[in-house]
Formats: structure tokens, C-alpha cells, sequence
């Protein structure tokens, strides 16, 4: 009697259990019960009953644990379609979270590369700019080419030889008979070596003679001025300003031909 | 006004392309132009013949080279020794004649392919 009290008391307990647990519990009770009953029924057979009614009351308490048992059963097949199904949907979500990290990894590849395209394209940009702001025509630099190159200002003569009074920069002739040299006195100085006793033996004045001097731009036909600065060279010049292009007029292109020598 | 920088311009037009003359760097050199702060600052201020709208009218652009080297502190004290200047002179020369010989070279080698022409032709 005490163990079916205990079983009724386990079968009706209030606290939330698994359906496992309830349902290994409904089977512990039907085996209780079962074996009280066959113990019965044993004793029954050999002796008078002490309580008659306790057959049926065994009898009727398993009907009802087996009852409960039947039902658990039923909730355990529901909840174990319920379960299935979670499983299913937990496999789309998980793919669901794949196909979303791929996307993300091509979404950021893509920005990489345009990223990338961007910034090249800036830069070429920047060159193109860069190479607009220097473009010169090409006649002037053929000009140019000319006036530097036939008056072998850059390339010797094909005929030079050492000895040759000839050189690559402005001889000191040729400063003494410029401007700057006729603005001052000439001083004795034959640090050149090559004095006009030289050159006059060597028999090749070629510059000095002309009434252009070499270095002298020709077409100063414009107002080619330089820039402005204070006459006190002990001051730092506050970021000179070569940009003055206001005092910078337009000039003309065709600048007359180079004082090319006749050699 | 206008007269007096037309001479300014032309003024240091020349002056800057004399740079290109190391013989007269050595003498500035020795005369100690290169340690007159003034001069130094000069140089500096001189650099505005590098724009294209002013090298143009440069006779000798090397002069622009000169002036790059002549900022530096060295390069003004080396310019003392007289060795110094005489080794640059030479380079400026052999420098010179470089586009001349090689001019020469391809006309040799121009020549000879034309005489091997001549004598495969007979």
C-alpha cells in the first residue's frame, strides 16, 4: 500500500519534468503496481485476502497509470515531429547563414576591386592634369632643340679638336663682352685661360664678333620681366614670387633664328 | 621702371648662364662670394629660371644644373679647390662631345654597312 501511495504521489507531481522522465516514471509506477498486484494475487491463492477491495483497488490504479502512459506516448510522437521539424529549419537557416557569409565575402571583394579602380583612375587623372599643365607645342621645342644645338651651346662642334677655344659655357670672353661685363670694370683676370690674345691667335672669334652675344636671348622683343624682389639679399625672400604672372605678358612664339655660328 | 627690369632680366640672364662656367664658379669660389650670405640667398632666388616660361630663353641649360649644386653648402666650399673645378670643366667637355661622337659612330657604322652593300652588289 505504501508503494502505491508513492507511485499515485509520483504520477500526480506538479513539477515540470521532461516528457522522458515522465514517461520512465509512468513505467516505473505500471511495473510497481503490476508486481504488488501478481504478489496479491499469490498470497490470495494460498490465504483468505486480509482486505478484498485491494485487488481492484491495484487494479484500478493501473488502469489509470497505463492511461497516462498511453497519453505521455502520444504528447512523446508529438513532440518528437515537432523536433524533426526544428531540425529541418535549423538546417535552412544554417544554410540561409552560408549563403549570407558568401555574399559577404563577394560584397567585399567587389569593393576591393573597385576601391582599387577608383584610386588608379585618380591617379591617372592626376598624370593627365600633371602632363596638360606642361604641354608645349611642339614647334617650340623643336625651336628651342635648334637654338641650343646649332650654336653648340650643348653639342660640340664636329670639328672640335683640344685647343679649340670653344666650350660649354660662356667663355670668359664672351662674359667680358656681355652686359654684366661692360657694366664693371674688367678686372685682370685670366682664370678662363682663354684671353683674347688666344682666341685672336687660334683665328676663331665667332661669338665675340657678332653683335648678338651668345647667351643673349634674341627675341626680347616682349616684356619678359623677372620677378620682383626686394634689392636686400640679406633678407630671406618670402617664398620668392616667380608666379608673378601679372608682370609676365603674353609673348610671341616665332622668336627670330639663333645666333648660330658659321663654322 | 620698365627699362630698368628689361636690363634686370637681361642682367641676370647672364649672370645665371655664366654659372655654367666652372672656371668662373672657382673664382667666385676663391674670392669668397660663396660665403656672403647675401650672394647665397642670390643663388637661391635665382632658381625661378627654372620655370619653363623663363628657361626658354637659356642659351646654356646646363647652367640650371649648376645652380641645383650651387644651393648645397658643399658643393660652394669644394668649388675652392682648383682640382674641383678643373674636374668638372672636363666632364663638361667630355660631356659635350658626347652627341657629337656618337653622330660620328652612326655615321661610320652607316658608311661601312653601305660599302658592304657595295662589294656584295658586285
Amino acid at each position: 500500500m505504501a508503494a502505491a501511495a508513492a507511485a499515485a504521489a509520483g504520477g500526480g507531481g506538479g513539477e515540470r519534468s521532461s516528457t522522458r522522465q515522465r514517461l520512465l516514471a509512468a513505467l516505473e509506477d505500471l511495473e510497481l503496481l503490476a508486481r504488488e498486484l501478481i504478489e496479491l494475487l499469490a498470497i490470495s491463492r494460498n490465504q483468505k485476502l486480509p482486505q478484498p477491495g485491494e485487488e481492484s483497488q491495484i487494479l484500478e490504479l493501473l488502469i489509470q497509470r497505463d492511461g497516462e502512459f498511453q497519453e505521455l506516448m502520444k504528447l512523446a510522437v508529438d513532440q518528437g515531429k515537432i523536433h524533426h521539424e526544428m531540425q529541418l529549419l535549423e538546417k535552412v537557416v544554417e544554410k540561409r547563414d552560408n549563403d549570407i557569409q558568401q555574399l559577404q565575402k563577394q560584397l567585399k571583394e567587389a569593393e576591393h576591386i573597385l576601391a582599387t579602380a577608383v584610386y588608379q583612375a585618380k591617379e591617372k587623372l592626376k598624370s593627365i592634369e600633371k602632363a596638360r599643365k606642361g604641354a608645349i607645342s611642339s614647334e617650340e621645342i623643336i625651336k628651342y632643340a635648334h637654338r641650343i644645338s646649332a650654336s653648340n651651346a650643348v653639342c660640340a662642334p664636329l670639328t672640335w679638336v683640344p685647343g679649340d677655344p670653344r666650350r660649354p659655357y660662356p667663355t670668359d670672353l664672351e662674359m667680358r663682352s656681355g652686359l654684366l661685363g661692360q657694366m664693371n670694370n674688367p678686372s685682370t683676370n685670366g682664370v678662363n685661360g682663354h684671353l683674347p690674345g688666344d682666341a685672336l691667335a687660334a683665328g676663331r672669334l665667332p661669338d665675340v664678333l657678332a653683335p648678338q652675344y651668345p647667351w643673349q636671348s634674341s627675341d626680347m622683343s616682349m616684356n619678359m620681366l623677372p620677378p620682383n624682389h626686394s634689392n636686400d639679399f640679406m633678407l630671406e625672400p618670402p617664398g620668392h614670387n616667380k608666379e608673378n604672372e601679372d608682370d609676365v605678358e603674353v609673348m610671341s612664339t616665332d622668336s627670330s633664328s639663333s645666333s648660330s655660328d658659321s663654322d | 621702371d620698365d627699362t630698368g627690369n628689361r636690363l634686370r632680366f637681361q642682367l641676370e640672364l647672364e649672370f645665371v648662364q655664366c654659372l655654367a662656367n666652372p672656371n668662373y664658379l672657382n673664382f667666385l669660389a676663391q674670392r669668397g662670394y660663396f660665403k656672403d650670405k647675401a650672394f647665397v640667398n642670390y643663388l637661391k632666388y635665382l632658381l625661378y629660371w627654372k620655370e619653363p616660361e623663363y628657361a626658354r630663353y637659356l642659351k646654356y641649360p646646363q647652367c640650371l644644373h649648376m645652380l641645383e649644386l650651387l644651393q648645397y653648402e658643399h658643393f660652394r666650399k669644394e668649388l675652392v679647390n682648383a682640382q674641383c673645378a678643373k674636374f668638372i670643366d672636363e666632364q663638361q667637355i667630355l660631356h659635350w662631345q658626347h652627341y657629337s661622337r656618337k653622330r660620328m659612330r652612326l655615321q661610320q657604322a652607316l658608311a661601312e654597312q653601305q660599302q658592304q652593300n657595295n662589294t656584295s652588289v658586285k
